[in-house]
C-alpha cells in the first residue's frame, strides 16, 4: 500500500466516522431519557447500529471499498451541514453529549481512592488495548475460519456475499463481520480490526453504569461495578479478540438497563416513555439477532425482569399501564420524528432478519448450518450439530459450568477452554456481594432473576463444550452490580473493615488485569518476532500460537498477485491466507484421497491455480497423505515447501 | 443506595467482608500462580537466573 492510498484510506475512514457520529446524534434525541448515562450508552449503541447498516447496505450493493464508503460519508456529512435543522441539532447534541464540565463534575464526586485506582486501570487497560492490537495479528480460532475470512472475501471483493469455502459457518449472522469490515477496508489492512469490538466492550461498561444508577446506586457505587465488570478476563480478552460475542453482552446489557429504567418509571407513574425504550429494545434485540441467534434464549431472561413483581403492581396492571402509555407516546412523542424512528426500524429488520432469511431461502434452514432439536426431535437436521432445547442438555451443561466454577483447571485463556473467565473479582467478592445484594437489595431481586434465568435458557441449549462459556460474558456483570451495591456499605464500616474492602477489590483488579497483559497465552518471544516485522508483514500465519508453520510457507512461497488454491476442513483456518492486506486471492480445491495425482492437478488448473496449500490439523490426514505420494510420485505434483504443493 | 432502600447496619457487612476475603483466597488456589503467566515469561525471557531459582514453585503449580 502507497503512502498516498493510505492516507486517503485514513481520510476517508475520519470522513465516515464523522458521518456515523453525526447521524448517530441525530438518531438518539427522540430517545432521551433524562439519564445521562442512559443516553450515552444509547448513543453508543446507535453508533455501531447505524455503522454497521451503512456498511451492510453499501456492502450489499458492491460498494464495499474505502472511495465508495468515504463519498457516501461525505455525501451524508455534507447533507447535514447544510440543513440547518439538522446542523443545528447535531451541534447542540455534540455539546451535550461531550459536556466535558458534566464529566469532570462526576469525576470529582468519586472518593480519592476510587478515582486513583481507575486512572491506573483506564490508563494501563488503555495502553494494554492499543498495544495488542498494533503488535499482534488476529489469532483467535473462530475469528480465523470464518469471522475474518468474511471479511477478508468481501474486503477483496467490495461486496458482502457468499463464495465458495468448505467452512460453511461463513452462513451464520454476520452484522460483527459487517462492523469489522468498516475497521479493515478504509486502510485495507488487518493493522486495526481487532478494534472491532471496542465499542462493544465501552457499550457494556456504560450499560453496567446505567443498570447500577437504574437500581438507586450512587455514582461511585456505579463506577465500582462498571470497573469489576470490564476487568473481567472474558470480556477483556473478547474485546480485542475478534470475535462476536461482545456485541451479544452489549445488547443484551442494554436492553436490562432499558427495561430497569422501564419498571422504574412504570412504577413511580410519572413521565414514562415506554415507546422510546420499547423500540431501543426491539433494535439492540434485531443487531444482536442478526449478531448470534443466542439472544434469542436470554431474551427470556428480560420477559421476566420487565414482568417481575417488586414494585408493587400486579402483573396485569403493569402490562396495561406499559402498553397504554406505549400507544399514547408513540402518537404524542415522536410525531416530529417518526420518519427517523421508522427508518431505524427498517434498519433493524434488515440486519436483524436478513441473514437467517437468506439460508432459509437458500438452505431451508434459518439457522443453516446449525440445526435444531426438542428434547430428542430433531425440528431442524443438518448434521452438524446445533441447538438442543433439552433437560439432559441443561443438565449436563450445568455440570460442566460447575467443573469450571473457580477457575481451577488452568490458565484462563482467551478461547476460556475449561474456564468460566469471570476471574478475581467475580468470583472472590461478586458472588458474595450479589448474595448480599439479593438479601438486602430489594430492588436487585429481579434483576437477578432475570440474569439467572437468560443463564439457565443458555443452557438449556448451549452446545456442551469447554469453550462455551464465551456466549456467558454478560453474566458476571450481575455480580459486579452486586459489588456496587456491597460496597458503599462496606466502606461505612469502619476504618478496618473499609480498608480490607478497598484492599481486596484493588487486589482482585489488579491481577484481572496482570492476567490480561499478553493474553495469558502469547510467549514473549512471540511478541519479539512480531515487533521485529513491520507493521504491513503482520500477517496472521506469522504469529505461531494456533496458526501452524506452513502458513508461512504460501506467504515466503506464493507471490501475492498468483491465484492460490487451498484445502482445509469445516473447521480449517483460511483467514491467514489472505495476508494481513488481504492481497491474496484464494481458491477453494476439492479433492478426495482416492483421486488421482493428474485429477488433482487438473482440479487445481481449472480454478486458475498452480499452488495448492494443506496443514496438518486443518486439512485432513488422509489428503496430505494424499498430495505426499503425488509429490513422491512427481508426475503431477511437487513439494514447494512444507505444506504447499505446486503442478509440474 | 436510593432512599427507599433500608439502611443496612455497618456491623451487618462485617461478616461478608470477611467471606469475600475467604472466597478470593479460595480462588487464587492455583489461579495465582497462571495469573502471573506474562510475569513470569517476563522474568524467563530476560533475567533467566531469577526465573531458575523459581522453577521449583512452578513444577509445584503445574503439577
Amino acid at each position: 500500500m502507497t503512502g498516498i492510498s493510505l492516507s486517503l484510506g485514513f481520510l476517508g475512514w475520519l470522513v465516515s466516522l464523522a458521518f456515523t457520529i453525526a447521524l448517530s446524534l441525530l438518531a438518539a434525541r427522540p430517545f432521551r431519557t433524562g439519564r445521562r448515562s442512559l443516553d450515552l450508552a444509547v448513543f453508543v449503541f446507535l453508533w455501531i447500529f447505524l455503522t454497521t447498516l451503512i456498511t451492510f447496505l453499501v456492502g450489499l450493493a458492491g460498494g464495499l471499498k474505502a472511495g465508495t464508503l468515504g463519498l457516501v460519508s461525505l455525501a451524508g456529512v455534507a447533507s447535514i451541514a447544510v440543513h440547518p435543522a439538522w446542523r443545528r441539532a447535531v451541534l447542540a447534541a455534540g455539546r451535550d453529549f461531550a459536556s466535558w464540565r458534566a464529566v469532570q463534575a462526576w469525576w470529582r464526586s468519586l472518593p480519592l481512592w476510587l478515582r486513583r485506582g481507575s486512572l491506573a486501570f483506564l490508563v494501563i487497560a488503555g495502553v494494554r488495548a492499543a498495544f495488542l492490537i498494533w503488535a499482534l495479528p488476529p489469532f483467535i480460532w473462530d475469528s480465523l475460519t470464518y469471522h475474518l475470512t468474511n471479511v477478508a472475501q468481501w474486503v477483496q471483493d467490495g461486496r458482502i456475499g457468499l463464495f465458495l469455502t468448505p467452512i460453511d459457518r461463513i452462513y451464520t449472522p454476520a452484522n460483527y463481520e459487517v462492523l469489522a469490515s468498516w475497521f479493515a477496508v478504509f486502510l485495507h489492512h488487518d493493522v486495526v480490526v481487532e478494534a472491532a469490538a471496542l465499542p462493544a466492550y465501552l457499550l457494556i461498561g456504560l450499560s453496567v453504569y446505567a443498570i447500577g444508577r437504574g437500581l438507586g446506586l450512587s455514582a461511585d457505587a456505579g463506577w465500582i461495578g462498571v470497573i469489576a465488570h470490564v476487568s473481567t478476563p472474558a470480556v477483556v480478552y473478547a474485546a480485542t479478540g475478534t470475535k462476536n460475542d461482545p456485541f451479544v453482552a452489549a445488547a443484551y446489557l442494554l436492553m436490562v438497563a432499558l427495561a430497569l429504567d422501564l419498571r422504574r418509571r412504570v412504577a413511580a407513574g410519572g413521565e414514562a416513555r415506554p415507546a422510546g425504550h420499547f423500540l431501543l429494545m426491539g433494535l439492540a434485540f434485531l443487531y444482536a439477532l442478526g449478531t448470534k441467534s443466542y439472544v434469542l434464549h436470554l431474551a427470556v431472561g428480560l420477559i421476566v425482569l420487565v414482568a417481575a413483581g417488586g414494585d408493587g403492581l400486579s402483573l396485569r396492571e403493569r402490562f396495561r399501564r406499559l402498553f397504554a402509555r406505549a400507544r399514547a407516546d408513540w402518537r404524542q412523542g415522536f410525531e416530529e420524528h417518526r420518519w427517523l424512528l421508522s427508518l431505524l426500524w427498517a434498519g433493524g429488520l434488515c440486519l436483524g432478519l436478513y441473514w437467517n432469511l437468506r439460508n432459509w431461502v437458500l438452505t431451508g434452514n434459518p439457522f443453516y448450518p446449525y440445526g435444531v432439536s426438542v428434547a430428542d426431535r430433531a425440528i431442524l437436521d443438518t448434521g452438524l450439530g446445533g441447538f438442543h432445547f433439552d433437560v439432559q442438555n441443561l443438565l449436563a451443561n450445568l455440570q460442566v459450568l460447575a467443573a469450571k466454577f473457580g477457575d481451577k483447571s488452568g490458565r484462563i485463556v482467551p478461547d476460556l477452554p475449561g474456564t468460566t473467565g469471570w476471574g478475581w473479582v467475580a468470583h472472590g467478592m461478586g458472588w458474595p456481594a450479589a448474595v448480599w445484594a439479593c438479601v438486602h437489595v430489594r430492588k436487585f431481586r429481579p434483576v437477578a432473576a432475570a440474569f439467572g434465568v437468560s443463564l439457565l435458557t443458555l443452557l438449556l441449549s448451549s452446545p456442551t463444550s469447554p469453550w462455551n462459556m464465551r456466549y456467558v460474558a454478560w453474566f458476571p456483570a450481575v455480580l459486579a452490580v452486586g459489588l456496587g451495591a456491597f460496597m458503599p456499605h462496606a466502606l461505612e464500616a469502619g476504618d478496618l473493615v473499609r480498608r480490607v474492602a478497598i484492599t481486596l477489590f484493588a487486589f482482585c483488579v489488579a491481577m484481572n488485569t496482570l492476567m490480561v497483559l499478553g493474553y495469558n497465552l502469547i510467549p514473549i518471544r512471540e511478541f519479539q518476532r512480531m515487533l521485529a516485522l513491520p507493521v504491513s508483514q503482520r500477517h496472521a500465519g506469522m504469529l505461531h500460537v494456533q496458526v501452524p508453520m506452513e502458513y508461512e510457507s504460501a506467504y515466503q512461497f506464493v507471490p501475492p498477485q498468483a491465484r492460490l488454491g487451498y484445502n482445509v476442513d469445516s473447521n480449517g483456518f483460511v483467514y491467514p491466507l489472505y495476508r494481513a492486506d488481504f492481497s491474496q486471492r484464494l481458491v477453494y480445491v476439492p479433492f478426495t484421497p482416492r483421486e488421482s495425482c493428474e485429477s488433482i492437478a487438473q482440479a487445481m488448473r481449472s480454478r486458475g491455480t498452480r499452488y495448492l496449500f494443506v496443514a496438518p490439523v486443518h486439512t485432513d490426514d488422509l489428503n496430505i497423505a494424499r498430495l505426499r505420494e503425488c509429490a513422491a510420485d512427481g508426475s503431477a505434483l511437487r513439494e514447494r515447501a512444507i505444506g504447499l504443493y505446486v503442478t509440474r | 443506595m436510593s432512599p427507599d432502600e433500608p439502611a443496612t447496619p455497618a456491623s451487618g457487612v462485617r461478616p461478608w467482608v470477611a467471606v469475600m476475603a475467604l472466597t478470593t483466597l479460595w480462588y487464587a488456589w492455583p489461579q495465582f500462580f497462571y495469573s502471573l503467566f506474562f510475569g513470569y515469561d517476563l522474568l524467563r525471557t530476560f533475567l533467566p537466573q531469577w526465573a531458575e531459582r523459581l522453577q521449583p514453585l512452578v513444577d509445584l503449580v503445574v503439577r
